[in-house]
């Protein structure tokens, strides 16, 4: 599905934890057609200041959405279903994300990127988002759930954050038929740790009996933790990346990562095109750090 | 009344004064979901250089107030790719395409601009003098006896027009154009991105690994529009003006200030569809203020009762 450029009218903005909003916005139906793990750019109308567009994982998607009513408000955008995207305030532009009101417009591009790659016959998938990093994830655990329901696929999802106002959609993914894991760096939610330490424990004692993926979204320090995770216990590995990012379409070449090869010169990959979900093993991780301070937002 | 959107510039005739700028419109497949690429005036693609260039680590972009500082250092697949993989979809859009090159010698824009003559589909060469996000991009935009020598040396190795595109980091702009049209331009196209810089104060960091970046957008809008006036004032070239330009209104300020035509840049990340905006927005501008033709609208500044009008006792 190529992507498109639309309007689309915020339905709902809803305050779902302290510095966490769910917003519901409304657009053509080609939106609904998503892979977990692709995201949307999402703009202001006037498009000067904030001048770039911000990237945001699909939470998910209802299609089709009853078709609004011709002289109403959304009826200019020829509305036929709703996204929902899950986002934290960290900066200029997410606060205000978080201040508008429903009846709004924002510009939207996508869905974008390649989104992750869903094997059919496994019998389990392990999941992981630190903080922020858990709309795809959730998007994920939902559409395996239905999926490799034939299968009777055992999804564990671990939730990682800071503390326990940074866990989100714990009962979303339960509803879906997920175990779901939490730690929390404070421990006023289950471990007290790191995510990563859960994951451990649980692969040391399960590895045998897994045959599918490691899929994973949050904060670098936590993607890069888990690499030599996946590798020593030889499991496949999903990464969704970050990066700054112009346009979200392959044509600033602004998102890069940078990729193993050879010594002699570096190699980048497009965040936007050719991700935003890698290959742990294709990722050079001790390199990517060294992106000079950014990124703090999605910390978990 | 249908107005008349055409215009030439360097002898390559255009259906509008439309253009996209080099480096924010990839090699345009990246644009074919979001708009028909046939409207365009012309299409101005990234910078290629002999060899390919992995450009610059990240992060290689920043917001800033209304702009944005990019470092991606010249990334491109180079010279034989571009030709081998890129050019055959662009000669089939329609619009004519124009290549910008960029090098490190005069040696390598000859041998880009005569490589490129010996291919069919493209209308012009575009040379990036003044990329300020590699070492020695700047060198020959900075300089107006360089800037003479390197335009002069590229005429002789091709025939297709050539559109030098000045760097507005310098002091007098009027001077390196003035260099580059005694060398033999066809054409300027200005300006290109302002070096800037951006400091993260929590961690005491550049937010750009390269340090300092290009800075484009509307913040330079203004910046773009003067440069653009001073030079049409003194050369008589047909110039390309760019910089912040996201709307029709922001364009038409380049024509009246004396540009031939304009190229859309960063707008194009922000919204795709941009151009086609723009071209449909000077269309109807013309149409509201009954303009026949734009190239009426080209330097048609009014300057009565400012500073700068030109009166008998003045002259
Ligand atoms: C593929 C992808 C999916 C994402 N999905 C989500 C999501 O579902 N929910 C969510 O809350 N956040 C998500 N993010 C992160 C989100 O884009 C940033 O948090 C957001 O852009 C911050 O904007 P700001 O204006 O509040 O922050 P500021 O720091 O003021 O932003 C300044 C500039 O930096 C960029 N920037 C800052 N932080 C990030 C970051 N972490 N990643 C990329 N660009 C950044 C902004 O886009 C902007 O251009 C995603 C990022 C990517 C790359
Ligand atoms: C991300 C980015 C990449 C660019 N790459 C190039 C390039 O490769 N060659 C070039 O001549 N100009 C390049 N430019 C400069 C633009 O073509 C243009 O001159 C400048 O951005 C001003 O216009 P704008 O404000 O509309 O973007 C680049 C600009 C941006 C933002
Ligand atoms: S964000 Fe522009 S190329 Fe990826």
């Amino acid at each position: 599905m190529s992507p498109s450029e639309c309007h689309v009218e915020v339905v709902a903005n809803k305050q779902i934890a302290p510095e966490y909003f769910s917003m519901r916005l409304a657009g053509p139906a080609r939106l609904a057609r998503f892979r977990p793990g692709q995201f949307l750019m999402l703009g202001w109308t006037d498009g000067r200041d904030p001048l770039l567009s911000r990237a945001m994982s699909i939470r998910s998607a209802k299609s089709p959405h009853p078709p609004f009513s011709k002289g109403g408000n959304g009826g200019i955008w020829g509305a036929k279903c709703e996204v929902e995207i899950l986002y934290k305030v960290c900066g200029r532009g997410t606060a205000l994300l978080a201040a508008m009101r429903p009846g709004r417009s924002l510009r939207v591009v996508g869905p974008l990127g390649n989104g992750f790659e869903i094997s059919r016959n496994v019998t389990s998938a392990v999941l992981i988002a630190g903080g922020i990093g858990v709309p795809p994830i959730a998007a994920l655990t939902e559409v395996l759930a239905t999926r490799c329901a034939a299968h009777g696929t055992k999804i564990a999802v671990f939730l990682g954050g800071r503390s326990k106002a940074d866990l989100l959609c714990v009962s979303d993914l339960r509803r879906a038929g997920a175990t779901v894991r939490v730690a929390t760096e404070d421990g006023s939610a289950g471990h007290k740790g790191l995510v990563t330490e859960l994951l451990e424990q649980y692969l040391d004692a399960r590895r045998s009996t897994l045959d599918g993926p490691l899929y994973a979204c949050g904060p670098h320090p936590m993607l890069a933790a888990i690499a030599p995770i996946a590798e020593r216990h030889n499991m496949p590995y999903q990464a969704s990346m970050e990066a700054n990012m112009a346009c979200g379409f392959g044509a600033c070449m602004g998102c890069v990562v940078p990729i193993r090869g050879n010594a002699r010169e570096r190699t980048y990959r497009l965040v936007c095109k050719d991700g935003p979900i890698f290959d742990g093993r294709e990722i050079l991780w001790d390199e990517q750090g060294a992106g000079v301070g950014k990124m703090e937002g999605s910390a978990v | 009344m249908r107005p008349d959107l055409s215009i030439t510039v360097a002898g390559i005739r255009m259906q509008n004064p439309v253009m996209t700028a080099s480096g924010t419109f990839g090699y345009a497949q990246e644009f074919e979901p979001f708009l028909d690429l046939s409207r365009l005036g012309a299409i101005v693609v990234k910078t290629i250089t002999r060899t390919p260039r992995v450009g610059n680590p990240p992060t290689r972009i920043v917001e800033t107030p209304a702009g944005m500082l990019n470092a991606i250092g010249l990334q491109n697949v180079g010279l034989e790719a571009f030709i081998k993989e890129k050019l055959p979809y662009l000669r089939t859009l329609g619009p004519p395409i124009i290549v910008n090159i960029a090098g490190e010698s005069i040696d390598d824009y000859v041998e880009l601009a005569s490589r490129l003559s010996d291919q069919e589909g493209i209308s012009g060469i575009e040379l990036n003098i003044s990329c300020p996000n590699v070492a020695d991009g700047l060198i020959f935009g900075c300089n107006a006896v360089l800037a003479n020598k390197l335009i002069a040396c590229v005429r002789q190795a091709t025939s297709l027009p050539l559109i030098p595109k000045l760097s507005p980091n310098i002091t007098d702009v009027v001077e390196i154009a003035q260099a580059l049209a005694d060398g033999g331009a066809d054409a300027l196209s200005l300006i290109n991105t302002l070096i800037g810089m951006a400091v993260d104060v929590r961690s005491r960091r550049p937010k750009l690994s390269n340090v300092t970046g290009g800075l484009s957008g509307p913040a330079i809008r203004p910046v773009a529009v003067r440069m653009v006036w001073e030079v049409a004032q003194a050369v008589k070239l047909p110039l390309i003006g760019m910089g912040g330009i996201m709307t029709a209104d922001d364009a038409l300020e380049f024509l009246i200030a004396g540009a031939t035509a304009v190229a859309v840049g960063t707008a194009n990340f922000t919204s795709p569809s941009s151009a086609k905006r723009v071209i449909d927005g000077i269309k109807a501008y013309l149409i509201d203020h009954s303009v026949g033709r734009v190239t009426d609208l080209i330097g048609s500044l009014d300057l009565t009762g400012t500073t700068r009008e030109i009166t008998e006792w003045s002259s």
